[in-house]
């Protein structure tokens, strides 16, 4: 009897984290369809319709158990990667379908006094998911002189979260952030080209942005270049520097 | 009766286990390493290159007078803009779009702690995937992790293996899980000792070895599947080889770890550079048969991995093979336990041989065993030609498998030993065949003579009494009107019949020779 009882006892306390798990998953499908429609760059619509369904399957899944279970979360210590993964799928569900981003700040604020209670990884994200948030901002407003201004704050916020949590220099998500400063800045330099700054203005606006992507890229290429484990990395680093016109 | 105590003690320990195994699926499911998405940007533009052919790229630009002519122009076309952007290309990033494919791997975002190094080791890099691969995989018998248990210490041995490992770590992730459900799936063949622990960590290395050579820059889905091989070739050679390995420890677990040798082929055909030819030819339990022949080779000639001539001999039979790709494990099994140095050749041309007839596959055994015994069998041309014509004669629906190798081995003896039938063999062997299993025989007759049984007895009757009085050509009609005759009376066919014409028809060959 005792053996029978032991998987039953087991299914039923690792309940919650089967739930966060699930969401988990469909999290990770999605973003794997995302990355790969850009690596294929064919289809990347109905990759991106792919991808929406399951950040919004991940959400459903969260939200429910957020809801009915949200005590049992809380015990179990899942609460607050349970909400962080929340706040993930809003912003990517505000990324791809264009809708407002409201929703994914205010989870964001919920979730800041849980703070310390993450792990690195995502005590990382939490702080730097406002500058995301700001790039998907720049990314869709029409005005190229405020979209520079998103762009602009997206990356300091991005640059503040790693000064202020500091994680190593070759963690994943510092690699991660690296680069989605980089892309920030790339971002900003094609809004004040598309500006309408008279020309010296706008050359001394894109200098300064240069000047702020040497930092990301040479910390981003002092580890794809020593550390073979993330040589995978070096050609998107080579083709981000690229677009911005600044030497790799 | 059940004491109290025991029953008081149990409850206690299932209560504690499960408690530990909650907290190590809670801990799993926050450390799970996480997808993201990198935030859009836009690739090179003419934006991107007119900036830098106007900065860093000056000197460039002077240079090519086009460059020249495309920056001074106010309103550029769309083609001019493209013309830009190629060039820049050109002259600045040819690599650009080797970023493609990368970024799946990129943006797994793994949980390791602030305060670890910043290169953390092999173990580090993929202690979350084996938690979650083994916190799933034990699921339903948490006691399993025990150390009593056959699978925790195979869990153990693992985690020890790959710790001192170098696997590149992109394909660490992804290869790690797989190997070590082969390795757990695996374990419960496995005693308690020492040398087991051993057998499990070179075989996880070589496995580690093998992707870090060849799967480092794979893409995902030829990861993903080399993953899975991997994950076999682990399997296989546990369950396969286990055996062979414990008995001999010196040469496979000590200084000459050939263990790590044979595992390193092994693992090499699955994911090497032959590895769509081998992964057509195997399957789990041909991968098992593969890898058990692999290793008794090599305990019985430890040289054919010193001088690397194991891969190659493998590389070759699947080569000869491939049209018989489901006789592939078998034969390979049939010639490691034969092979030697001087072996290698003839037994290699007997395989070629044998892959061309599926009837000569049945054979194998038995050729291969004649080929150890006089290694020049074979290369002589005309015993060559006669094993090659022979095979296709023998498909016949109605002869058994047992009975067609019956047939060619009395066919190929007799040619053994007599020179002048090697070259009409085939022609013997047609005659008795068109008699027998004559398509206008009536329904009775062909009860009693299109039979196996019938086949073979006239087949060795004929074949024996050539090779013991000597082969003419001239026989061949003279055998055909005799055993046309037999066989045009059913009811008192006989075999001996057969003995006793055909020794009549060879004494008159005699006088007259």
């Amino acid at each position: 009897m005792t053996r029978a009882a032991i998987p039953l006892l087991l299914v039923l306390a690792a309940c919650t984290a089967r739930t966060l798990r699930e969401a988990q998953d469909h999290f990770n499908r999605g973003a794997e369809i995302e990355n790969t429609s850009r690596a294929a760059s064919t289809a990347a619509l109905l990759a991106s319709t792919g991808a929406e369904a399951e950040y919004r399957a991940a959400l459903a899944g969260l939200n429910a158990e957020l809801k009915d279970h949200s005590e049992d979360l809380e015990a179990e210590g899942l609460y607050p990667t349970a909400r962080l993964l929340k706040a993930l799928c809003l912003w990517r569900l505000a990324a791809l379908s264009g809708g407002g981003l409201e929703a994914a700040r205010a989870e964001l604020k919920d979730v800041a006094p849980l703070k310390d209670k993450l792990g690195t990884r995502d005590r990382v994200l939490l702080a730097a998911l406002p500058g995301l948030l700001d790039h998907e901002k720049g990314l869709r407003e029409k005005d190229v002189a405020k979209a520079a201004a998103d762009f602009e704050s997206a990356e300091k916020a991005i640059a503040a979260a790693l000064a202020a949590e500091a994680p190593p220099a070759a963690h994943d998500v510092t690699l991660y952030l690296r680069l989605a400063q980089m892309a920030a800045l790339r971002e900003r330099i094609r809004a004040i080209n598309a500006s309408a700054l008279p020309a010296p203005e706008k050359d001394a606006a894109k200098d300064k942005a240069r000047e702020r992507f040497a930092a990301p890229k040479n910390a981003l290429k002092e580890v794809v270049d020593t550390d073979p484990a993330y040589a995978g990395l070096r050609a998107l680093g080579v083709t981000l520097s690229q677009a911005a016109s600044v030497t790799w | 009766m059940v004491p109290v105590d025991t029953v008081f003690f149990a409850v206690q320990s299932a209560l504690r286990l499960a408690s530990a195994f909650k907290t190590a699926y809670v801990e799993a499911t926050i450390n799970r390493p996480l997808v993201l998405p990198l935030p859009a940007f836009t690739p090179v533009n003419a934006d991107s290159a007119r900036d830098w052919f106007r900065g860093e790229g000056k000197s460039a630009a002077a240079d090519c007078g086009r460059v020249g002519q495309l920056l001074a122009k106010p309103y550029p076309s769309d083609e001019d803009q493209k013309e830009l952007v190629e060039i820049y290309n050109l002259y600045y990033h040819p690599s650009a779009r080797e970023f493609r494919g990368e970024l799946r791997h990129a943006f797994t975002i793994r949980m390791w702690a602030n305060d670890e190094a910043g290169h953390p080791s092999p173990l580090q890099r993929v202690a979350g995937t084996l938690v979650n691969v083994a916190v799933d995989y034990f699921a339903t018998s948490p006691g399993a992790v025990s150390e009593r248990h056959p699978q925790g210490r195979a869990l153990k041995a693992f985690l020890g293996a790959i710790d001192d490992t170098d696997f590149s770590s992109a394909t660490l992730k992804e290869v790690a899980g797989d190997v070590l459900t082969g390795v757990l799936d695996a374990a419960p063949t496995l005693a308690r000792g020492p040398k087991e622990s051993l057998l499990l960590s070179g075989v996880s290395a070589s496995m580690a070895a093998a992707a870090t050579d060849f799967l480092a820059n794979a893409n995902s889905a030829q990861l993903a599947d080399g993953s899975a091989w991997l994950g076999l070739a682990a399997n296989a050679l546990i369950r396969g080889g286990s055996d062979v390995v414990l008995s001999n420890p010196e040469l496979f677990l000590g200084e000459k770890a050939a263990l790590a040798g044979v595992g390193r082929v092994v693992a090499d055909l699955v994911v090497g550079e032959d590895a769509p030819t081998f992964r057509n030819l195997l399957s789990g339990p041909g991968l098992e048969t593969v890898s058990r022949a692999a290793l008794g080779a090599v305990a019985a000639h430890p040289e054919l991995l010193e001088d690397k001539r194991l891969k190659p001999l493998l590389v070759k039979l699947a080569g000869d093979l491939s049209t018989a790709p489901a006789s592939f494990p078998e034969i390979a099994r049939l010639v490691l336990a034969r092979t030697s140095e001087e072996l290698e050749g003839p037994l290699s041309t007997a395989v070629a041989i044998l892959a061309k007839a599926p009837t000569l596959i049945g054979a194998a055994e038995w050729m291969l065993d004649e080929v150890v015994e006089n290694p020049d069998w074979i290369p002589d041309g005309k015993l060559k030609r006669a094993l090659e014509t022979l095979g296709p004669l023998l498909e016949i629906p109605r002869l058994s498998r047992e009975g067609r190798v019956e047939l060619l081995r009395a066919a190929i003896q007799a040619a053994s030993a007599r020179a002048g039938l090697r070259e009409d063999v085939d022609k013997v062997l047609k005659i008795i065949l068109d008699v027998l299993f004559d398509e206008d025989l009536d329904a009775d007759a062909r009860w009693t003579l299109s039979r196996t049984s019938v086949a073979v007895a006239v087949g060795g009757a004929v074949f024996g009494a050539l090779a013991r009085r000597g082969y003419t050509p001239s026989i061949l009609p003279k055998l055909k009107k005799a055993l046309e005759e037999l066989a045009a009376d059913p009811e008192t066919f006989a075999v001996e019949l057969v003995e006793a014409k055909l020794e009549a028809l060879l004494k008159k060959k005699g006088k007259t020779a």
